[in-house]
């Protein structure tokens, strides 16, 4: 059995994808990234084949994605994640026409076509309000885990008036709400509802025909309350696939395969 | 015929030794902005330096970052304009390119190009006491009728404010030669551009970036007519004839002068920039006006960045059409407001067309607005996109 080896090297974690010639997801692994992105790789793919039993011989190929791909040195490909998300994002279900990523340090916006191929996409910018650090940060100043977010969130009864351009302002807005007593579940309410508005912002600015099923990919789609607050305000509910943390990876690991399918088959 | 890069060195030479001269000479110097006419100011023997174009040098000589920071020690905020930033930290930074500008006798600012730049040298003008002329030019909407008188009276009282201070009188003539060139230089600047109309490019667009100097620099002379003459047909012919079929690209707004002459990202010839439209935006309008001070209040009033939105979109979907292009990369540059508020709207329009636009966020002059990953990721995902 031959198998496709997908790494998104993510600005928080690194994933693996790992497929097989049918194209399922037949093994993952998810570790936080180390300061050497080639070593958290290296480790990581070794730990992978060692769990799951898998000769290296078996692996037909590697390709990375990711804001780290560059400094994969052991993989054959590189892409970037927009493509990786959109192959991978198509691959999940074909009625797919708009991807919403929120990752470590950054969040996007895709806008796929009938065939799933990439018609526009649009990037957060240079700061990393409205993506996974953001609410990070703000939620540690809460002393709050993110896992807890969902739950505490659901018991707010208001929306409080916070920043949602610059991470270390929210944070000072945060400690300033803690010192006039505000409820913590509030302010939660309002981090995720800041988030939505920079993904909103983004989203308006992608320029899609069809919109189709959205797609909600990346570490924050795990968190449910985000999820809820993208749903209401676009009004709409939100495919999140089993696995979104591993989309890209997956749709890195597909369009390897794919390559390499073209390749003898053009032989 | 003289090379072009003969003729620019001297350009260079000149403008720098003509401060110091101008000491020797008793000549006054006014420091301007962007897009002031300079033509009446010339045509009255004064020298004009631009500190923003001074900016440009700097960055493009790595100080910047130090120079920026330097300015931060007089309590200037990190996010105004860079090119002030810079401007103001030369005060305190003491190897210069160039040994630094001459000291001015005058200010000239004009916000036709830059809504701030005014403020700036009301603060120049209030450190180094020394006189301060502002010229207001409205939005240019269609019907400039209103406008063109408020900006004629304007002019007059320019010249007016150059008599006051230097006892000079505006010679006609030299007023007229300055006209003539600026505009021959215009017709020139663009043909210049052109020679990238069509695949194969003949010309690097960052060398017609580079280019840009001597129309700030010595605009109205014949030297920088001779100059664009001489580049036009030293790029009459592609350097390679290469048959591939090239993604082109328009570079909207200003370039990152930091980079060291090169715009951000990997390109080739399969996806190359053809075209920085920011260098067309110096590319004015001489030729409708009934005298030379009327074709100037022309050529001053319809900047680029002087037009209300719909007209500057208009006009960058023009440049799509006419120079072939596939897909813009639009720099959002948070020093420059009135660029960055169009950015949106724009990638909007253009997308609207089917032209796809990618926007990467940096800075113009200061480096540390810049994230290299960043930008990276957003040009070569850009390049995925048009490629499948």
């Amino acid at each position: 059995m031959k198998y496709f080896l997908g790494i998104d090297a993510g600005s928080s974690y690194i994933k693996l994808a790992l497929i097989d010639t049918a194209g399922n997801m037949t093994a993952k692994s998810i570790i936080k990234r180390g300061a050497d992105i080639d070593a958290s790789c290296r480790q990581s793919y070794a730990d992978l084949l060692s769990e799951f039993k898998i000769a290296k011989d078996h692996i037909a190929g590697v390709i990375a994605t990711g804001y780290g791909r560059k400094q994969v040195s052991f993989c054959d490909e590189v892409i970037t994640e927009i493509t990786a998300l959109a192959i991978g994002g198509f691959a999940v279900d074909n009625g797919v026409r708009t991807i919403i990523d929120i990752g470590g340090q950054d969040s996007k916006v895709i806008a796929i076509d009938e065939f799933g191929k990439v018609v526009d996409f649009v990037m957060n910018q240079k700061c990393s309000a409205g993506t996974g650090k953001f609410l990070e940060v703000t939620s540690a100043s809460l002393g709050v885990k993110v896992d807890e977010l969902d739950g505490l969130s659901q018991k707010a009864d208001k929306v409080l008036n916070l920043s949602s351009t610059c991470t270390v302002f929210a944070e000072t807005e945060i400690i300033s709400y803690i010192a006039m007593g505000e409820k913590k579940e509030n302010i939660i309410k309002s981090l995720h509802s800041a988030i939505s508005d920079q993904v909103i912002g983004l989203f308006r600015q992608v320029t899609m025909g069809d919109k189709g099923k959205i797609l909600f990919v990346g570490g924050v789609s795990l968190n449910k309350a985000m999820t809820r607050e993208l749903s209401t305000r676009l009004n709409c509910e939100l495919l999140v696939p089993q696995y979104p943390q591993y989309i890209g990876a997956y749709g890195a690991a597909l369009c390897l395969k794919r390559k390499k399918e073209n390749r003898s088959g053009s032989k | 015929m003289e090379s072009s890069k003969s003729i620019l060195a001297k350009i260079f030479a000149e403008y720098y030794l003509s401060g110091a001269q101008a000491g020797k000479d008793k000549q006054p110097i006014a420091y301007v902005t962007a897009f002031t006419p300079v033509e009446i100011l010339r045509a009255m023997d004064v020298i004009c330096m631009y500190p923003e174009s001074y900016a440009v040098v700097c960055s493009a000589s790595g100080k910047a970052k130090e120079m920026i920071h330097s300015s931060g020690m007089g309590s200037f905020a990190q996010d105004l304009c860079s090119y002030s930033l810079i401007d103001f930290g030369t005060e305190h930074y003491e190897k210069l390119p160039f040994g630094g500008l001459p000291e001015p006798d005058m200010l000239i600012a004009a916000n036709n190009q830059c809504s701030t730049t005014f403020l700036w040298f009301k603060l120049l003008a209030q450190k180094k006491n020394i006189p301060l002329f502002i010229i207001d030019y409205p939005i240019a909407v269609e019907d400039q009728t209103s406008i063109r008188e408020y900006i004629a009276r304007q002019y007059e009282s320019l010249i007016d404010f150059i008599k006051q201070h230097t006892a000079h009188n505006l010679n006609a003539q030299k007023l007229s030669e300055q006209v003539t060139y600026s505009t021959k230089a215009c017709d020139l600047w663009l043909k210049v551009h052109e020679l990238n109309k069509r695949a194969p490019i003949r010309i690097d667009a960052y060398k017609i970036v580079d280019a840009l100097f001597p129309m700030i620099a010595a605009k109205g002379t014949k030297r920088v007519c001779d100059y664009y003459e001489a580049l036009i047909s030293e790029h009459q012919h592609p350097n390679d004839a290469s048959s591939i079929d090239s993604v082109r690209l328009l570079w909207h707004g200003y370039p990152m002068w930091f980079l060291a002459k090169k715009f951000p990202g990997d390109f080739d010839e399969e996806f190359q920039i053809v075209l920085d439209d920011y260098t067309l935006w110096w590319n004015l309008d001489y030729k409708s006006g009934k005298d030379d001070i009327d074709k100037l209040i022309t050529a001053y009033s319809n900047t680029y960045l002087n037009w209300p939105i719909y007209k500057k979109i208009d006009w960058v979907g023009e440049v799509v059409k006419e120079y072939a292009i596939n897909g813009v990369i639009c720099h959002a540059n948070r020093s420059c407001r009135r660029a960055l508020a169009d950015i949106v709207p724009l990638r909007k329009e253009l997308s609207k067309c089917g032209i796809p636009a990618v926007i990467i966020e940096s800075d113009m002059a200061n480096p540390d607005f810049y994230s290299k990953e960043q930008v990276n990721l957003r040009i070569e995902s850009f390049r995925d996109t048009l490629r499948t």
